[in-house]
């Protein structure tokens, strides 16, 4: 469970002479993620940037502008670049591309205005008979009905201009790209220690790149430059990077939004890309649903590419593949029971729909608390294994294993209703088992928090009561129009189906937000409460 | 006497639904509006303030229950 990277935290020493060496190398090797130093003393200060930061930063800005006026971005052009490189040639090419581009902008601004002028000429009307010379108003009239010649020309000069943009794009977001890990590489000191002789960086690394980095430095600067790990308390956040493979990696935004794990907790990101998409299908459970937000999340992909936006719209994905696959259980299309449309009354001997949401939802209700107890008790196994980590084995039974009985015992008190006898004795042992020792844990307080874990279960029921909700919508709609509007024929047929097309879309907003944040919460009041403490931080190496 | 039974069954399922909702609802105007103060000032909360709006929803969902319960199971029991 626990795969993601172990990170190592380390102090690097050196002379200042060889700070600049130092920092290229560290650039180049994007591993370390610095903290920031801040405590100040006589002694150790915050070191002073490299260079003339003002003057790169002043080419940045200017052509960032330049950037964002004529709407160049990485993900619109074809042609792809080398990052951090820059030349002579480069930075002369990005010059004249600024220059060329600008001159068509002018050109094309000064037609505009001339065109401008044209129209309130032509708003005045007849210019004879007020007393101006006869040939400047033959000179106005010329003016005028160049018009469509000086509208060609402007089109002409727009064309140029796109795709002078378009063949030096590249150059430019190479040399943006250029300024700004430059401009990094300077400030970097300011996060650094330093004291009169010496600079000192402080930051974690990924354990396995340690001897690289170490041999690396050693290499080039001997006994100039000293790497060391150091200790660290088990306060202290640590960096995470999560390694997940890429089906998983989507629900990582679950976690940012909540918390990052400490390195040493159960990372439980691949238990939520299970039950996350599960909730989610089993509360919206419309096939029809299901297949429209499967293709909009495909669609809004190619329009959307920001890393949070990939990571929505991959959770969507996900979810409105249960959301299909529970619509056939529920035999469901657009709150349609499509298996009663369709005339099959059952597909190999089982009765179709397996389970109708209005009818059946006393079976759907004990499901959803079936999977309260089994979600909460797999959120108890993990603060056990935590507890065991981080303490011991004794903690962890009388902190976590106490909850783990007394749900065990709920279990079997449950079933001992469908199977009286050696159940409900087991049930009454486990529970009062439990109860010692939860107060020998916890104190008489712990009992208290039985009605606690109680509530978290009932909880689940929401699975149920989110699906009826949504689905009795959907069922309004569509008697609404095949009851009422669509009998009075006519013109009523086209505003039945509008009808039915608003709603629906309606109630899918409706049901993607609602599905969404419910089967959030499951998790984070009910899941995560059980075992995760979080506290991590994000590992952003320098020089990404 | 059992008509008294089915009148008190169906009032409590209305009651159930209703002071549960006005319950949620009130509950999520207080946290909705504290959650937008919060994001004036941190944008980056409104992830957060959006999940504990609808915390308050759980009141009504075993509202709804209770009401589905009453209704399917115990009315026909009645009856």
């Amino acid at each position: 469970m626990s795969s993601n990277e172990r990170m190592t935290k380390i102090t690097l020493v050196g002379t200042k002479d060889t700070m600049k060496e130092t920092i290229e190398i560290l650039h180049l090797l994007k591993i370390i993620h610095i903290v920031d130093f801040k405590e100040q003393d006589e002694t150790f200060e915050i070191g002073k940037s490299l260079g003339e930061v003002s003057k790169f930063s002043e080419l940045l800005l200017s052509i960032r502008a330049f950037l964002s006026k004529f709407d160049i971005r990485p993900d619109n052009i074809k042609t792809t670049y080398v990052k951090r490189e820059v030349s002579r040639e480069l930075e002369k090419e990005v010059f004249e591309a600024e220059n060329v581009i600008k001159s068509y902008g002018e050109k094309i601004s000064k037609i505009n205005l001339i065109l401008k002028e044209i129209e309130k000429i032509k708003s005045i009307g007849d210019l004879g008979g007020i007393g101006i010379q006869k040939n400047l108003v033959a000179s106005l009239d010329d003016l005028v009905s160049s018009k469509s010649e000086l509208e060609e020309q402007r089109n002409i000069f727009k064309d140029q201009m796109d795709s002078t943009i378009k063949e030096k794009s590249a150059y430019l977001l190479q040399y943006e790209d250029f300024l700004s890990s430059e401009i990094e590489k300077m400030e970097a000191p300011l996060r650094f220690t330093t004291t009169k002789n010496t600079f000192i960086v402080e930051g974690w690394i990924p354990e396995k790149k340690y001897q690289e980095l170490e041999s690396i430095l050693k290499k080039k600067f001997g006994d100039r430059v000293n790497l060391d790990k150091i200790k660290y308390s088990d306060e202290e956040p640590v960096p995470v990077e999560f390694k997940h493979p890429s089906p998983v990696k989507p629900f990582e935004l679950l976690l940012e939004l909540f918390e990052y794990p400490k390195t040493r907790e159960i990372d439980p990101t691949f238990a939520i890309f299970i039950t996350f998409p599960l909730f989610y299908g089993i509360m919206l459970g419309d096939i029809g649903y299901g297949l429209v937000i499967f293709f909009a999340s495909l669609f809004m992909k190619t329009k959307f590419k920001t890393e949070g936006w990939k990571m929505i719209l991959g959770i969507l994905e996900y979810s409105s593949i249960y959301t299909i696959a529970f619509g056939f259980i529920d035999g469901e299309f657009f709150g349609f029971n499509i298996f009663n449309l369709l005339g099959i009354e059952e597909i190999f001997g089982l009765r179709m729909p397996i389970l109708d949401r209005i009818v059946d939802f006393m079976p759907i209700m004990i499901l959803s608390i079936s999977i309260g107890v089994i979600h909460v008790l797999l959120g108890l196994v993990f603060g056990f294994i935590n507890v065991y980590r981080s303490h011991n084995l004794k903690e962890a039974i009388l902190k976590k294993g106490g909850w783990i009985v007394l749900i065990f015992s709920i279990i079997f008190l449950a079933s001992s209703i469908y199977l009286p006898g050696i159940l409900l004795y087991l049930g009454v042992g486990l529970l009062l088992a439990s109860i010692v020792l939860l107060v020998v844990g916890e104190g008489f307080i712990g009992l208290i928090e039985i009605f606690g874990i109680m509530s978290n279960i009932l909880s689940y029921v929401r699975l149920m009561a989110i699906g009826l909700s949504s689905v009795g919508i959907a069922i309004v709609i569509n008697s609404i129009v095949v009851d009422i509007i669509f009998p009075k024929g006519g013109v009523f047929v086209l505003l039945g189906y509008s009808v039915l097309i608003v709603g629906h879309i309606g109630n899918i907003l409706l049901g993607i937000l609602a599905c969404f944040l419910h089967a959030l919460r499951l998790h984070y009041v009910e899941f995560f409460t059980k075992f995760y403490e979080g506290g991590g931080i994000k590992y952003k190496p320098f020089g990404i | 006497m059992a008509e008294l039974a089915v009148m008190v069954v169906v009032l409590s399922s209305v009651a159930s639904v209703i002071l549960t909702g006005l319950a949620a609802a009130w509950a999520e105007k207080h946290i909705g509006s504290a959650a937008i103060g919060a994001m004036t000032e941190k944008e980056e909360l409104f992830s957060k303030g959006l999940v504990l709006t609808v915390i308050p929803e759980t009141i009504v969902i075993f509202g709804l229950t209770v009401s589905l319960v009453l209704l399917f199971v115990v009315l026909p029991q009645l009856l």
